[in-house]
């Protein structure tokens, strides 16, 4: 069931009515049903799979708090969630690696397949799932005995697919405290959402055609229009991951569910290092407290620290898929952390300029992790930077690549209200939020693309 | 209360912003040089209608026709355009301007399906029949429509309209030729039927003969195809009969004219080259 879909609109109209007219202690009961039917709607077979992490994690973390031997008890949890996401996501990647691997040494072995489809939201659920476990092993949290406020946790169906990854701290006293809907938290709701299918239906679907045949064909265009589709990439991964986190957090709050941003401007971030502050927040937040911290973090000298980062960036591309090219788009972006960290200079550069850095940056890594292998990646690269008489021959139809570039501005816009809006006064503010939504509605309406296409990030 | 009367606000804004932009820009097509704006604001008046999906769009030049006959020729075609949809634009034509002297169809149309009424619904203000198709084949875009008329607008055709405002018209050719690769695969692939007649536009074709025969000239046709489909297909003897039955004598198959494919782009439609080449021989077959 698409967030895009007509189906999920009549599946969330009929969700907060039903929210709405019954008593507060069924409500938890209901979002979870709701949870689990929507999550059904995709494939009903990983239904299990999503019950049996949670019930890995619930009784886990319960004996967690008794036992002498936490230590043991949370390996368990962080092996058995490893395990599924292993077998079901990277099984078939590490088999094969390991034949190549095999083969530098002369050595022949066939690589096992298992023929699975990558269960939708694993990477995320397990994530949050691992993640409460932790917390409760490290005492910042106590277990939580009530088994519904925990599955509910765990599959809460706006954030279940595509995150933000939650933590049990902040998501379970919510979940507990479930009342009815308030009037101020379903515009403020409903706003966030108008703005994610903005960003989803005009923005990330509209510029993606401009994605989609370059990086299907890269070899039959030009350098020029390589490096805008992939600029035009960057700007359609954002507005479709941070258009989905809109819509998700949108739907938490109008039933009073605060969930936390996932994005702050990230481009406009002066360095590689607050890109990743500003970028999939609940991820880079997610590895930096249970992977970077427990490895040492900066407290062991700069050698450790690089490392770190390396693990931690390489780790982190490797949990988007099971692809080398992943992999090498976390090793480019530790690469440029890490140089950041060796070379500063004195005299801090121009903001503009540090911002088309890290925009010209990510942009780059984004080709790895867009292409479909590095095949795909070298051919852009190649072409990119080896200007030629073909270089800029142009071949995209203008009058949609300008109505394509006007939205990414109008994007660009959004970006900047959303840092300024603060500043202004509360009628000013009040006045500005009523004609952005207007003009949003309008907007989609007009130009969004109902093609029911999938959010980017749904397949990790 | 405050919280509502800003919902209320920005429905009644939306509201209000709907009507008004989808009005203007609307109106706005009546300077674009595309033939479907043309003929629905008053441009569109022709001898000579060309009518048909893709195959026609591609096949016929209507400048080199023009010139040629020293009369108006207009190609109302349109990629993937079901004769069911043409047949509306066919009586829109003449409840505007009249009869026309000739109406060419090219009948591949009369195996294509319903889709380009989604993608023309923007003509649903000034077109009975294409409001009744709308709401008939796709009730959703028409209640949507219905609720927001930017909506209604938000088709590629409409913005190909608008574009055509600021750039004049040009029927596009196709370039290249079909690839060897192409026909190889097309002969190894298992066959399927392209000319199947959908009943819905049998039955509208049926009528337009029945009720047009004393005002103008209608031709039915089959543009060129390539060998490899021409070899292959077995429905084409059945679809040439059932056409047949219906055009009044007026039917010209010109399916195996061209022999070689380096006068196709695809194995269904015709290169610049092609069209050149096929344009000449009507001109030649059909009105000298």
């Amino acid at each position: 069931m698409e967030f895009t879909s007509l189906t999920f609109l009549f599946f969330i109209i009929l969700f907060f009515f039903s929210y709405q007219i019954i008593k507060d202690e069924y409500k938890k009961v209901l979002c979870l049903v709701s949870s689990y039917i929507f999550y059904a709607t995709w494939d009903w077979r990983f239904l299990f799979l999503l019950i049996l992490s949670s019930l890995i994690d619930f009784f886990i973390s319960l004996k967690i708090e008794k036992s002498e031997d936490k230590k043991f008890l949370v390996s368990l949890s962080v092996i058995l969630n490893l395990l599924i996401l292993g077998v079901f996501k990277y099984f078939n990647f590490f088999s094969e690696s390991f034949s190549k691997l095999l083969t530098i040494f002369s050595l022949n072995y066939d690589p096992i397949y298992l023929s699975i489809i990558l269960p939708l939201a694993i990477s995320f659920y397990t994530f949050q799932s691992m993640g409460y476990t932790i917390d409760v092993y490290k005492g910042k949290l106590k277990p939580e005995k009530n088994f519904l406020t925990f599955l509910t946790f765990i599959s809460f169906f706006p954030q279940l697919i595509a995150g933000p990854i939650m933590r049990g701290k902040k998501m379970l006293p919510q979940i507990e405290s479930l009342t009815k809907i308030k009037a101020a938290n379903l515009i403020l709701g409903l706003e966030l959402i108008i703005i994610g299918f903005f960003l989803k239906l005009c923005i990330a679907d509209r510029i993606g055609i401009y994605v989609e045949e370059p990086f299907n064909n890269p070899q039959n265009f030009g350098g020029a229009v390589l490096l805008i589709s992939s600029f035009f990439f960057s700007f359609q991964i954002y507005a479709d991951f941070g258009g989905y986190s809109l819509i998700a957090i949108g739907l938490a709050r109008v039933i009073g569910i605060k969930l936390i941003k996932n994005f702050t401007q990230p481009y406009f971030a002066h360095s590689m290092r607050s890109f990743w502050t500003k970028w999939h927040i609940s991820l880079s937040g997610w590895l930096k407290d249970y992977l970077y911290i427990p490895l040492g973090g900066n407290k062991k000298g700069k050698l450790s620290t690089f490392r770190n980062i390396m693990i931690v960036m390489i780790l982190g591309g490797l949990w988007h898929g099971a692809s080398v090219n992943f992999i090498i788009w976390g090793f480019f972006h530790s690469f440029l952390i890490i140089t950041e960290n060796i070379i500063r200079p004195k005299k801090p550069f121009p903001v503009s300029i540090s911002i088309f850095y890290v925009f010209s940056m990510t942009s780059l890594a984004w080709i790895f992790f867009r292409a479909k292998d590095l095949d795909t990646a070298y051919i852009f690269f190649t072409k990119i930077f080896s200007i030629d008489s073909y270089w800029l021959n142009f071949s995209f139809d203008l009058f949609n690549f300008l109505i394509s570039s006007i939205f990414i501005c109008i994007f660009i816009i959004l970006d900047i209200f959303e840092v300024k809006k603060n500043k202004l006064k509360k009628k000013t503010r009040t006045f500005l939020r009523i004609i952005q939504i207007t003009i949003l509605l309008w907007l989609i309406s007009f130009l969004g693309v109902f093609k029911g296409s999938n959010f980017i990030y749904f397949q990790f | 209360m405050k919280n509502f009367k800003v919902i209320l606000i920005v429905l009644f804004l939306f509201y209000m912003g709907d009507r008004v932009f989808s009005k203007i820009l609307f109106s706005s097509l009546k300077y674009s040089s595309l033939p479907i704006a043309e003929l629905y604001f008053g441009k569109g008046k022709a001898d000579i209608l060309i009518i048909g999906n893709s195959r026609a769009y591609r096949h016929f030049d209507e400048k080199l026709l023009s010139n040629e006959l020293n009369k108006k020729v207009r190609v109302l075609a349109m990629q993937g355009a079901s004769f069911e949809f043409l047949n509306i634009l066919i009586f829109d034509y003449i409840n505007i301007y009249g009869f026309p002297e000739k109406i060419l169809i090219e009948v591949s149309c009369l195996s294509s399906g319903n889709d380009q009424i989604q993608n023309n619904r923007f003509m649903y203000h000034k077109s009975e029949g294409i409001r009744n198709m709308l709401k008939l084949n796709y009730k959703r875009d028409y209640i949507i429509g219905k609720l927001s008329n930017l909506f209604f607008l938000n088709t590629s055709e409409f913005l190909n309209a608008f574009h055509k405002i600021f750039v004049n018209y040009i029927q596009p050719p196709l370039f290249g030729e079909v690839s060897k690769n192409e026909i190889q695969d097309f002969m190894n692939k298992k066959y399927k039927p392209y000319f199947l007649i959908k009943n819905n536009n049998y039955i509208k074709f049926n009528n337009l003969n029945e009720k047009l025969k004393n005002d103008v000239q209608i031709i039915s046709l089959i543009s060129p195809t390539s060998k490899a489909i021409i070899e292959r297909q077995v429905e084409m003897i059945p679809f040439i009969k059932r056409i047949k039955s219906v055009s009044h004598q007026n039917f010209y198959d010109f399916s195996d004219t061209f022999d070689d494919y380096r006068f196709f782009s695809d194995l269904l439609h015709l290169n610049e080259e092609g069209r050149d080449a096929f344009t000449k021989k009507i001109i030649s077959k059909l009105f000298k």
